[in-house]
């Protein structure tokens, strides 16, 4: 359609080109005029179904638009690790203890060290604590005070920039395997809500990062939360699922 | 949650607005005063013009040689380094004017220097600058963010940062993306702030007004008349601004823009540089090709293809007027960078990951094509008639070549490519109306030249923009893999790249087509 009123439009100027060349530059302005009309028109139908488009007013790379389509959590918890002491487990798999729960022996690899490698890249420091091993959020718990922030499988995929593994295992390429072809979706949770401390995420200077620790399924969702909701909610609350 | 995330960013609001925005102004400021000193013969406007594109220049390629000599990659090193290379500059400049006038002429020196450049012009100057800045740094103007806006030209400019180094296990991030956009990203990094939105803005403005001269200037040296010269280039201007692969690619947070920006302003610096009026005699002299040099480079560095396409222009350069030296001082720098990143990271490094975009046979293959240009400029160039008089028809044909091989080389990967290129062009691959008003343009610029018996032939500007497409197949097929329909797709990125010279070069000609010989002669 728009060829066809391109093409004619371009045979009446050159109609009137040639006939009348004392409006010569009138008519060239005119013709591109229309043709520049044809472009807003366009944009204004289908710039915005090809790409998205954000106005970054907030003045960083997270966009509350992001939260609707799950993009990019990273860039919202990069900010919020940072400067932060982060309690983890210390939960580290052997290659044996991993096949032996029918993982991936990739995943005693990345289990862990991918998530503290993160965080510490946040610039958070990081504490392991075995005494949180097998802790976990319960499904109540994650209904009511946690919210998704987006998917993960990309943030993960991306900390092969900030490992020490050498070759296959630290390229690129396994970890686009392993979080985008092996794992299936994987997300980041968080509690926004104020602990019994009156501070939420973005206040307390302790935080807790929990993974899902299942010995059946390899996808691990990711948990903030404040250290003083942890100790009053989740450590003497539940067990592995 | 959205009500909490919003109060959460709102703390940091101010903040990063200031330390961006100055940021912003200190680069403009610092390439301003490079391109002051520095003389190119640009007349003050394009001085300004050109200061925010030099300052981001010297801040890649001072933080590009530290991490390729592998001295620690941290702010303070890079601001040392551009701070040297700003009094390294200045005092090559001093000592050209010194041997120009005699000794004992300190004040006639500094004269000479800062000739044309008054008080007033520089605080005019500096706060439109940063009136700008802060314009572009507010959030009014909307940006689009993908995949590789984050991971590529955020998260790993941030690994740069933190580490300080290029390490191996940067893998493939090594071989499939340039620098040169990355370390744009590590300035929210190194300064405190959070984002290079403010900055991706300014570049895009100062080019729209560069974009907006470049082309008001065509047209008032043809018909010395101001108001059919503003008219002219604000419609001009108009049209790339309303051309949906423009706003798309303007806005992208991605390497192409800085690319397709940095192309027009190196491709439309040439012929400047050796133009008459510069009351010089139409000859560049040596000393305009430094500032070129230090904007040409950012093309390699930019994107992993930028290597080659800087290859095509220099052919292209070489139409033009320059001597064989001018030529290679612009071009040498560029061959020297990635040369020096190739051996960094090929041998230093040995980077062997599976699936690579640069693998060690292109980057040889590259380092021969670049040896074989400058052996060309230095001890060719001027002495074959032949060469000499037909270099476009030639880099056209090599060009076509080089594609005729690649299609007998995987025929189907070739038609493949071409295909899925078709495909983006016509069905919401990000082009909208743009083709087709190409096409309308072009038809009604042929006709009437038909029909009113025009000479036909290709000037500097078709030759770089036919020479431009024809190569993105060729780019495109090196990827190795089939293309992908899609506005992302890189092969249709490398094309959107060639947006704003399409648009000049439709330009050029329309106004020739609407500036009659009889109207020419009035003006006269």
């Amino acid at each position: 359609m728009k060829f066809i009123f391109v093409i004619a439009l371009t045979a009446i100027t050159v109609v009137l080109l040639l006939l009348k060349k004392e409006y010569r530059s009138k008519l060239i302005l005119g013709y591109v005029l229309v043709l520049i009309l044809l472009n807003i028109v366009y944009d204004t139908l289908f710039i915005h179904i090809i790409v998205p488009f954000y106005r970054p007013f907030s003045q960083c790379f997270y966009q509350t638009g992001f939260l609707e389509r799950g993009e990019f959590p990273d860039s919202l918890l990069s900010m919020l690790l940072k400067d932060k002491k982060v309690y983890v487990k210390d939960d580290k798999y052997g290659i044996d203890e991993a096949k032996a729960e029918g993982k991936d022996y990739v995943y005693s690899y990345y289990h862990m060290v991918n998530a503290v490698n993160y965080a510490e890249f946040s610039g958070a420091e990081v504490i392991k604590d075995s005494t949180m091993n097998g802790t976990m959020v319960s499904d109540e718990r994650l209904k009511n005070d946690f919210e998704k922030l987006g998917y993960a499988n990309d943030m993960f995929r991306y900390t092969f920039l900030m490992n020490d593994y050498v070759e296959e295992l630290g390229n690129y390429f396994t970890y686009f395997w392993y979080y985008f072809d092996h794992l299936s979706d994987i997300y980041a949770y968080i509690n926004t809500g104020a602990d019994s401390r009156g501070e939420d995420i973005s206040e307390a200077e302790e935080l807790v990062i929990l993974w899902d620790s299942s010995k059946t399924k390899e996808e691990e969702n990711i948990y903030v939360m404040t250290k003083t909701y942890y100790e009053d909610n989740i450590r003497n609350g539940n067990l592995d699922q | 949650m959205e009500i909490w995330i919003n109060d959460y960013l709102r703390q940091f609001h101010t903040e990063y607005f200031i330390r961006q925005t100055m940021v912003i102004f200190i680069i403009f400021l610092f390439g301003f005063f490079i391109n002051i000193v520095f003389d190119t013969g640009a007349d003050n406007v394009l001085k300004a013009l050109l200061a925010f594109p030099t300052g981001i220049s010297l801040y890649v390629l001072s933080g590009f040689f530290l991490l390729v000599f592998d001295l620690g990659f941290t702010a303070g090193r890079i601001i040392f380094l551009m701070i040297l290379t700003a009094l390294l500059l200045s005092g090559v400049r001093f000592l050209f004017v010194r041997k120009s006038l005699g000794t004992g002429q300190g004040e006639r020196m500094i004269c000479a220097v800062f000739k044309d450049i008054s008080l007033k012009y520089i605080l005019i100057v500096s706060s439109a600058a940063l009136l700008t800045a802060l314009i572009a740094t507010l959030g009014l103007f909307s940006v689009s963010i993908s995949n590789d806006s984050y991971y590529y030209f955020n998260l790993y400019s941030k690994a740069l940062c933190r580490f300080g180094i290029l390490k191996r296990e940067y893998n493939v991030f090594l071989t499939d993306v340039g620098l040169g956009a990355v370390m744009i990203g590590t300035l929210p990094h190194f300064f405190g702030f959070n984002e290079s939105f403010g900055i991706l803005t300014f570049f895009n403005l100062d080019f729209i007004a560069f974009f907006f001269y470049e082309a008001f200037g065509y047209v008032r040296e043809r018909t010395g008349k101001v108001s059919t010269s503003l008219i002219a280039s604000f419609t001009a201007t108009l049209f790339l601004l309303s051309s949906m692969p423009f706003i798309i690619a303007s806005k992208w947070v991605m390497a192409n823009i800085y690319f397709m920006e940095y192309m027009f302003i190196c491709v439309s610096l040439a012929p400047r540089l050796i133009r008459d009026g510069r009351g010089n005699g139409e000859r560049a002299e040596n000393k305009d090709m430094i500032i070129f040099s230090i904007l040409f480079i950012m093309l390699s560095l930019l994107r992993m293809e930028g290597t080659m396409i800087s290859v095509f222009l220099v052919l292209v350069f070489s139409t033009l007027r320059f001597d064989n030296r001018q030529l290679a001082l612009a071009f040498v720098p560029a061959v020297c960078f990635q040369t020096l990143y190739d051996i960094r990271i090929f041998i230093l490094m040995d980077i062997n990951a599976p699936y690579t975009f640069l693998t060690e046979r292109k980057a040889v293959l590259q380092g021969l094509m670049m040896l074989f240009v400058l052996v060309y400029l230095l001890f060719i160039r001027g002495k074959i008639r032949f060469t000499d008089s037909n270099m476009g028809g030639l880099i056209i044909a090599g060009l076509a070549a080089v594609n005729v091989i690649l299609f007998i080389y995987d025929r189907g990967l070739y038609l493949s490519n071409l295909k899925v290129f078709y495909e983006n062009l016509t069905d919401r691959g990000g082009w909208g109306a743009f083709p087709v008003s190409v096409i309308g343009i072009l038809l009604m610029i042929l006709t009437v030249g038909f029909y009113e018996k025009r000479r036909i032939s290709l000037n500097y500007f078709d030759l770089v923009t036919l020479g431009y497409v024809i190569l993105s197949v060729a780019v495109s097929f090196a990827r190795g893999s089939v293309l992908q329909k899609s506005v992302g797709d890189s092969g249709n990125r490398v094309l959107l790249q060639a947006v704003p010279l399409i648009v000049y070069t439709l330009y050029i000609h329309i106004s020739d087509l609407a500036v009659s010989k009889e109207v020419i002669s009035e003006s006269k």
